[in-house]
């Protein structure tokens, strides 16, 4: 991880349909073979994995299917590193430890990357068997876009117009 | 006529903290339960009819795709099947090699379930992140001893998630002593961790309950069984692996996509920690024994609430072993032996983390599987779990609508139940009626 700064953990099922889109953008940023950026498809919730993963890297991305109220495609983004989960929420996870639990567990015992994000994908497809939807394959080749943007401007500000309002949606 | 019967039904819509999808509907009538249904709703995943047709050496790959949390299980029972087919004898080496990968899985497996799924019902708290809160220091280390797992799997697995180096006759590749050995400090570590651990669940508040269970376990000569052995029940039942299916009996219920087992003529039974531990004590490691009397955890030993306590002996267990194992590995001249394909039907067994998991094979003179048959544990101790809940739910119904909830879910996991395997997201919903 020497000469690698910026971390990218692909969550989810790639045998469930759209949940399969961070092992998607992962794969796709491993094998393009970014400089400067590690990118890890990750199909376990295993806190000790993430932590072991994250260990040494400031600038770390998580790339997820979401279920939220926005049309599907949506690109949510939301600063890990600073939101907390004040009530306990009902989860629907196939990971046995979910990811705000694993968040919670990394803040207890000092193991949290000072700039942890979360690219959540707006997906409602989750059938058996591989391949994503269309809308949901597109907005993960926006998200490419996005990543290898940050990845060229690590440390510096992200030059305006890197992505729509109709899609990025920044929830804090 | 007036009827003056109180009815009051509690429903689980969704089980947290077990692996699979699940929910349970208890109703009781006058104090006295009236109907107790573990409703497994998770889609069928029809693995066995997925098998058909491909060929043999497909099925410890394929079936391994079945748990994320037990594939080495999986891996073994398939391999035991079509090797006892073939007629492979396993040399010693190859044989000490599939332990140590099975000794991986049970460290990480039961780990998980005893700290972040189960300890916090002892201790009356949601989830692990606040148990974490006061006890920051033996979760991290617990941490550290599923990492020890994760790593010792990933070495002799190719990875720790479904791993992929297991083949039928051997493995494709075995590691380097040197990289073998580099774990056991970390393994001694675990070992440490692993006794604290067990000193610390055997001083829980555990519920007064002791239901008589016929356990049904594998028995092996000379070690505590969990890669092979013979069938053997509390009951005095000893039967090889091939006449398993003469015991059970299948059945399905309308309530549940999965299947459920029965002996026959004698209803339920136990599978998995608490029955190992009851009908092979005598072959835990030394440590693990010795760690049992002191805590007062000898056979016999009823109470499923106990089964934690259990679970952090076979960890003991495990790590004992795996670093007696790592000790005088050598690796073999060839990672696997070459066999021809006979036509026939396999039968394997193996001891996953949860219990007995039952493989059956029947192959064609071209290699490829023609039928197939997986009994994994938790469809075995489905009925069991109703069983003990139906004992139970007098007590459950007296208690506060969220207590009620909370106790039964922390019975439930008293078996580490792996829904997925017997067939995964989970909404918590409560509804609770007086009629």
């Amino acid at each position: 991880m020497s000469n690698q700064k910026m971390l990218v953990i692909g969550l989810g099922n790639p045998l469930r349909g759209d949940d399969g889109v961070g092992i998607w953008v992962a794969e796709h940023i491993a094998a393009a073979n970014w400089p400067g950026v590690m990118a890890v498809a990750l199909e376990s919730s295993d806190p000790t994995l993430f932590f072991s993963l994250w260990h040494g890297f400031t600038l770390v991305y998580l790339v997820d299917a979401v279920i939220a109220p926005y049309p599907v495609g949506t690109i949510l983004r939301l600063n890990l590193a600073r939101r907390r989960r004040t009530t306990r929420v009902p989860t629907a996870t196939t990971h046995i430890i979910d990811l705000w639990e694993i968040l919670e567990l990394a803040r207890t015992f000092g193991e949290l990357p000072p700039r942890l994000m979360l690219y959540g994908i707006v997906s409602d497809s989750f059938q058996f068997g591989k391949g994503l939807s269309p809308e949901v394959e597109l907005a993960a080749q926006k998200l490419l876009t996005r990543l290898w943007r940050l990845a060229q401007h690590i440390g510096r500000p992200l030059p305006p117009g890197t992505g729509s309002e109709q899609t990025w949606c920044d929830t804090g | 006529m007036v009827s003056h019967e109180r009815q009051r039904t509690i429903r689980i819509s969704a089980l947290a903290r077990v692996e699979g999808e699940g929910a349970l509907f208890i109703r009781v009538r006058d104090g006295k339960p009236m109907d107790v249904r573990l409703q497994i709703y998770e889609p069928p995943r029809f693995f066995e009819a997925l098998l058909r047709g491909r060929p043999h050496t497909d099925a410890p790959d394929i079936t391994a795709r079945i748990c994320g949390i037990c594939p080495v299980a999986y891996q073994m029972s398939a391999c035991n099947a079509l090797e006892s087919l073939f007629g492979i004898t396993i040399p010693p080496e190859i044989r000490q090699l599939r332990l140590l990968l099975y000794y991986a899985e049970w460290i990480q497996s039961h780990t998980l379930h005893v700290v972040m799924l189960h300890a916090p019902d002892f201790l009356g708290v949601d989830s692990v992140v606040q148990m974490a809160q006061t006890n920051r220091d033996l979760v991290q280390r617990a941490l550290q001893l599923k990492n020890v797992g994760n790593q010792l799997l990933a070495l002799i697995g190719g990875r720790n998630i479904h791993p992929v180096n297991v083949r039928v006759g051997g493995f494709y590749t075995v590691p380097r002593p040197d990289h073998l050995r580099a774990l056991r400090d970390p393994l001694q570590r675990g070992l440490e961790t692993a006794l604290t651990l067990a000193r610390w669940v055997a001083r829980f508040p555990f519920p007064d309950f002791e239901p008589k269970y016929e356990f049904v376990a594998l028995r092996h000569p000379t070690e505590y069984a969990i890669l092979d052995g013979h069938v053997v029940s509390s009951y005095g039942v000893d039967l090889p692996v091939s006449r398993f299916e003469e015991l059970v009996v299948e059945h399905q219920v309308p309530h549940s996509t999965a299947l459920r087992y029965e002996i026959a003529g004698r209803g339920s039974y136990l599978t998995g920690p608490l029955a190992r531990f009851n009908l092979n004590f005598s072959q835990l490691s030394p440590l693990a024994q010795e760690v049992a009397h002191e805590t007062g955890h000898v056979p016999p030993l009823q109470n499923p609430f106990r089964s934690i306590v259990v679970r952090c002996l076979e960890i003991i267990h495990a790590l004992e072993q795996s670093l007696a194992l790592i000790e005088r590995y050598e690796p073999p001249a060839r990672s696997w032996v070459e066999y021809e394909v006979r036509p026939g039907i396999g039968f394997g067994a193996s001891e996953a983390p949860r219990g007995l998991l039952y493989h059956r094979y029947e192959v064609g003179a071209d290699g490829n599987i023609r039928e197939a048959r997986i009994v994994p544990p938790t469809a075995q101790n489905q009925k069991r779990i109703e069983d003990d809940l139906r004992v139970l739910a007098p007590r459950v119904i007296q208690l506060p609508k969220d207590r009620a909830t909370k106790f039964c879910e922390h019975a439930i996991r008293n078996y580490d139940p792996c829904i997925s395997c017997a067939t995964h997201f989970l909404h918590l919903n409560i509804v609770e009626e007086d009629e």
